[in-house]
């Protein structure tokens, strides 16, 4: 029950607004009595009533559900899962001996974060950032997309969105569709992604220039890496001349690299 | 949103999942859909919970956008109302107090026809109704999940109570015959 209004808040509230806090409990019970004579000298002494019997009736008689169990399970296990990651931030952060910096984007994200002093796994980070930009995807929540299965055309939209094509070389194949193209926020700039679909699966690919991080310099070129983590997707990472590409979804991996190799053909060293 | 906001929010919301489930019921009186806009409306407000206030009464909060998510939904043509059959209740049968010439009536045929003249109001005085009298909102949190002015809660109040007083009349005639 609400604190119930000292009388002074009551003076110029119109009487049915007085009465309804009468039926929500929520005056004193001198002011409740107060209320109920005024009414009965406004001459509506009837209405008042039937609104009091009604409101009594709907309370006492109206069918009332309880949420059913696989909506109660999903939010539950969503608490969990939170708990669950917040204790591994702690962990990492007694571990690391200061206050961890890394931010769960949803529950799950595989990641050790780093300790100071040494340097950041480049491929942590990329494949972190790849996952929310496939999971902002999956939402329909990219600042912008185009539906289109040509290629020639889905990099024709991203000369005109970001000024440049990524390099990818993707034409046909058996396996993997074009369904359409997207821009992505990685770590404050905008990167292009393409989705594939396998088998009804999502696969987003995003292409990413190689100056936006001076650490991803140091990939080798034409090695594949996959990295992996608890309910979130598998994303393969490698590079390739002036662009680092990071493939993220549940296709098998044979497919996966299939793919990778389709988008980016090896070079040869120099 | 952190880690541990999100866990607050999650924390927050579970205690009123059943009251919002039940409210979600009575606005499509589909089960099923029910669960998506309750889903649909929760999942959401923990993607944006930049749309909640700090200070605000969480309930109100949660009530306000499962409404939204429900008219959303109807404008999109996700689904349609295809029945206004009551939704039968599940069993959780409140206490009932003494009282009051209906209260005399068999509580099961009350109940069949209350509820069945609680469907038959349009959506808003249904709405307003069941978010005063089984939610036990005051009339400015009515205002703020509906989205109107105190004024207009008021009168959708009254007047719904009005008319499901009026198609309960029958019960009165027969008790005073």
């Amino acid at each position: 029950m609400r604190k119930p209004p000292d009388h002074t808040e009551s003076l110029g509230k119109d009487l049915e607004t007085r009465w309804e806090e009468v039926l929500r409990g929520s005056v004193t019970p001198d002011e409740a009595d107060s209320v109920r004579q005024e009414a009965a000298r406004s001459g509506r002494k009837a209405q008042f009533e039937v609104q009091a019997e009604v409101s009594s009736l709907v309370n006492r008689l109206a069918a009332r559900h309880a949420a059913t169990p696989e909506l109660r399970q999903c939010f539950t296990e969503l608490l969990e899962e939170e708990r669950r990651a917040r204790k591994k931030q702690k962990l990492r952060a007694a571990l690391a001996g200061a206050v961890a910096a890394s931010l769960v984007i949803a529950a799950g994200w595989w990641s050790f974060g780093w300790l100071p002093g040494s340097k950041k796994d480049p491929y942590r980070i990329i494949a972190k950032e790849a996952r929310a930009a496939y999971h902002s995807a999956m939402l329909g929540q990219q600042p912008a997309r185009t539906k289109n299965a040509h290629l020639d055309i889905l990099l024709a939209w991203f000369k005109t969105t970001l000024r440049y094509q990524p390099e990818v070389f993707f034409r046909e194949s058996a396996e993997f569709a074009l369904e359409e193209a997207g821009i992505a926020n990685f770590s404050g700039e905008k990167v292009p992604t393409i989705l594939f679909r396998s088998g009804g699966k999502p696969v987003l690919l995003v292409v990413l220039p190689l100056k936006q991080d001076v650490a991803w310099a140091e990939i080798p070129e034409n090695k594949w890496e996959v990295k992996t983590g608890e309910d979130s997707p598998p994303t393969s990472i490698w590079r390739r001349g002036k662009s680092v590409y990071a493939l993220v979804g549940y296709a098998p991996p044979e497919k996966m690299k299939a793919l990778s190799l389709a988008i980016a053909p090896a070079r040869k060293n120099r | 949103m952190s880690s541990s906001e999100r866990e607050g929010f999650l924390r927050e919301l579970l205690p009123h999942l059943n009251s919002l489930y039940s409210f979600a019921r009575w606005l499509t009186h589909d089960p099923d859909e029910a669960e998506d806009v309750v889903h649909d409306a929760l999942s959401r407000a923990l993607l944006n919970w930049r749309g909640y206030s700090p200070g605000t009464e969480i309930k109100t909060y949660l009530f306000t956008i499962i409404r939204r998510t429900h008219i959303n939904r109807v404008r999109r043509g996700q689904y349609e109302i295809t029945s206004a059959g009551y939704p039968e209740d599940d069993g959780n049968l409140p206490q009932e107090r003494e009282g009051g010439e209906l209260a005399d009536l068999p509580p099961e045929l009350l109940r069949k026809d209350l509820n069945e003249a609680l469907a038959s109001l349009d959506v808003e005085q249904r709405s307003a109704v069941l978010l005063a009298d089984v939610e036990g909102f005051s009339l400015e949190e009515i205002a703020e999940i509906m989205g109107i002015p105190i004024g207009t809660v008021k009168s959708r109040l009254w007047r719904a109570r009005a008319a499901l007083r009026k198609k309960l009349k029958g019960y009165r005639e027969h008790v005073t015959k």
